[in-house]
């Protein structure tokens, strides 16, 4: 499989008034062609930042301190403004949670289309751009396009805008689409129907995909690899079916036991990924892990590498069991 | 796959483009019948507006016909004066010849200088509203300039500039700021004549027909007289323009900086619009707020901008109506909130009918 994402060492920092946060610290993935790599997490581990910082979104003084992220071949980081927004929307597709809000709420549909095809087309005519937005509207199961294209973003239903906004996202047939909690605010029925309209754009078009989601049974459903991310670090990646079925990181087991009636095993401690102005010591997960002893929050847990395939676990005691039985535990 | 399956018929199936039309009818439609629903309402809302100040002129103690005699007056003389007025007949009689007389668009005679309040009114509020809606222009575009500067690039110099800018300029009275530009502009450097009205001593004026003195001016073929006019306007009218576009950049800095932190414009960013779109994106937000704060200076300007009015001598609605005020000279009194109250109903109705038309929200809601 072709390598489309390569993100390197990505770390990420906030400049707050009470100092500089560490959102992101030292962040690895790679995305294959066509693959759909899913990255969980509690609310606040960092998830949406690493994604954000790809196409330079970023929250008023966030800025990537290191790493790269080489997106086929270019090194996103290191793109001026101009050019990053020449990627944006062209080659890279992103969707967000709450469609309502992701629409302009004065512009008609069809304009809001057509300023965003003229901003990589230029010189494409009204009716063209018309035409375009048409398809791609048929392409996510809009039905009336036309009376969609002339209508208001307040005149949708929550399911409809979130088609028009991966409609918007997907119109210029980009390589990647990056969607983050794309259904959060969506009634559950409809969740399921865009997360499928979503995964089907996508392998149409022989397209990546990066899922930000907490949900892990979407997860388990629609992607191929998942990172599990905790404090702005990843603590364990790998293919969906292993790192499911076997997790090795005790925040993973935790998450997994953590599902409504899927789960075995202990759940997760009360608490959250702290929020953290100095770069990371030991493990961050050490106050909520049963297993932590002084080591843990003393020294960074290593990244183990040896349980095959793309498996990555950070954790200090899957190393010390690799090196005891020298084969995958679990 | 429902969506992806069955591609063909839709674009088939697709129905033919008639919306655009649809859309567009009901709009002009719908303003319309605001408009009308909205001037149904003027009536009883001056009616009201008259009556409440008919009763409260009534209400502040102090007899006109006592002013008018002069402090050495008999009591026979101010008997005199208040019959000549009227002021001895019974309040309902008055206020029903009042209500019948301004129906037929007599507001009565100033109990000082006698002069019809009507033709005053015609000949002041022009002489105002040509200040005031230039002012508040030139405000607007200040405003939305600096505010959006202020709001999107707010760490830059020139952003900081003029939010201190602003800041000194949103501190300082509007009568201190004309006073300082009368002494810089005209005493210092001499660039607009002296502020003595509408026009120079020495220009003789021109026969009012619409009253407002740049129409005029012009309908009467006098461009010497339009340029002197225009001259005189500049210095009240950029002191309106400094003081409340101070007020409007505050307003659009603060409305402006939390639109573009809306998701809707990092959505358009991710999307890789143009910036320049993304930023009309967040200010086409922004705009019917904006549009709202304009009317609602107008309303206080109209009714307030006395001030100014004897500062510069410009012979508007403002200062006439606090002399009127001051000396209980009822019939200016009354005219004067009639004809504001009126002029802001109407701006309150024009900013009601844009922002329908500009926003698609709205209109659904109507």
């Amino acid at each position: 499989m072709t390598v489309l994402l390569e993100a390197s060492n990505l770390s990420v920092n906030i400049d707050t008034p009470r100092g500089d946060l560490h959102v992101v610290e030292d962040v690895s993935f790679s995305l294959g062609e066509g693959e759909i790599l899913g990255v969980v997490g509690e609310s606040g581990c960092g998830k949406s930042t690493t994604v954000r910082s790809l196409i330079g979104l970023l929250p008023r003084g966030g800025r990537v301190t290191g790493g790269s992220a080489l997106f086929d071949g270019v090194d996103l980081f290191a793109q001026r403004p101009a050019s990053l927004r020449a990627i944006r929307g062209d080659q890279i597709g992103f969707v967000a949670q709450n469609p309502f809000g992701l629409l302009n709420p004065v512009l008609p549909i069809a304009k809001q289309f057509r300023t965003l095809i003229r901003a990589h087309r230029g010189g494409l005519g009204k009716a063209e751009c018309a035409s375009m937005a048409r398809e791609a509207l048929l392409r996510t199961g809009i039905h009336e396009p036309d009376r969609v294209l002339h209508g208001y973003a307040h005149q949708l239903s929550g399911g409809m805008a979130q088609r028009v906004v991966i409609a918007m996202a997907t119109i210029l047939d980009p390589r990647l689409l990056i969607s983050d909690e794309p259904t959060t605010a969506l009634d559950v029925t409809i969740q399921r129907q865009v997360l499928e309209l979503m995964r089907d754009v996508v392998r149409l078009g022989n397209r990546s995909m990066i899922l930000v989601t907490h949900d892990l049974g979407v997860v388990a459903q629609f992607c191929d690899s998942v990172i599990v991310m905790y404090s702005g670090s990843v603590v364990e990646s790998g293919k969906v079916a292993e790192v499911f079925t076997h997790p090795e990181h005790p925040y993973t087991r935790g998450l997994l036991a953590s599902v409504p009636g899927g789960g075995r095993g202990e759940t997760l401690p009360p608490g959250g990924p702290p929020a953290r102005f100095e770069p990371a010591r030991g493990c961050q997960f050490a106050p909520r892990c049963s297993r932590a002893e002084t080591l843990c929050s003393v020294e960074p847990p290593p990244t183990v590498s040896s349980l095959g395939g793309d498996r990555r676990v950070r954790c200090h005691f899957v190393e010390i069991e690799e090196a005891t039985h020298g084969a995958p535990a679990g | 796959m429902t969506s992806v399956d069955g591609l063909r018929e839709q674009v088939a199936a697709a129905p033919p483009q008639t919306s655009g039309q649809q859309a567009r009818t009901p709009r002009s439609r719908w303003a319309l019948r605001l408009i009308v629903r909205r001037l149904l309402i003027l009536p009883p809302s001056l009616f009201i507006l008259v009556t409440l100040s008919f009763g409260l002129i009534e209400l502040i103690p102090g007899n006109p016909a006592v002013a008018i005699a002069g402090s050495g007056a008999t009591h026979a003389e101010v008997q005199r004066i208040s019959t000549q007025l009227g002021l001895d007949r019974p309040l309902a009689e008055r206020y029903l010849d009042y209500l019948g007389d301004t129906v037929r668009g007599d507001l009565g005679k100033s109990y000082f200088s006698g002069q019809s309040v009507a033709t005053e009114l015609r000949h002041r509020m022009p002489a105002t509203l040509e200040l005031i809606v230039l002012g508040l222009a030139l405000a607007s575009g200040i405003g939305l300039g600096l505010g959006t500067l202020m709001a999107y690039r707010a760490r830059g110099f020139a952003a900081r500039l003029s939010n201190w800018l602003t800041s000194v300029l949103q501190s300082a009275p509007d009568f201190l700021l004309g006073l300082l530009l009368i002494y810089l502009v005209f005493f210092k450097l001499g660039w607009v004549p002296s502020p003595v009205g509408q026009l120079g001593l020495a220009d003789e004026s021109v026969a009012p027909k619409t009253g407002f003195m740049l129409v005029d001016t012009l309908l009467a073929g006098r461009a010497g007289l339009f340029a002197s006019h225009v001259q005189h306007l500049v210095l009240p009218v950029v002191t309106l323009g400094l003081v409340y576009g101070a007020f409007m950049a505050r307003l659009t800095e603060s409305l402006l900086s939390k639109a573009l932190r809306a998701p809707q414009v990092e959505f358009a960013r991710a999307c890789g619009l143009r910036e320049r779109d993304v930023l009309r994106y967040a200010v086409l937000d922004v705009r019917g707020a904006l549009l709202t704060y304009v009317a609602i200076l107008f309303g206080t300007l109209i009714g307030g901008a006395s001030i100014l009015d004897r500062l510069f001598s410009w012979q508007g609605a403002g200062a006439w109506a606090l002399d009127g005020i001051l000396k209980l000279d009822a019939p200016v009194i009354q005219g004067f909130i009639l004809a504001a109250g009126a002029l802001t109903i109407l701006a309150y109705l024009a900013c009601d009918v844009a922002s329908t038309l500009l926003d698609p929200r709205v209109r659904d809601d109507r």
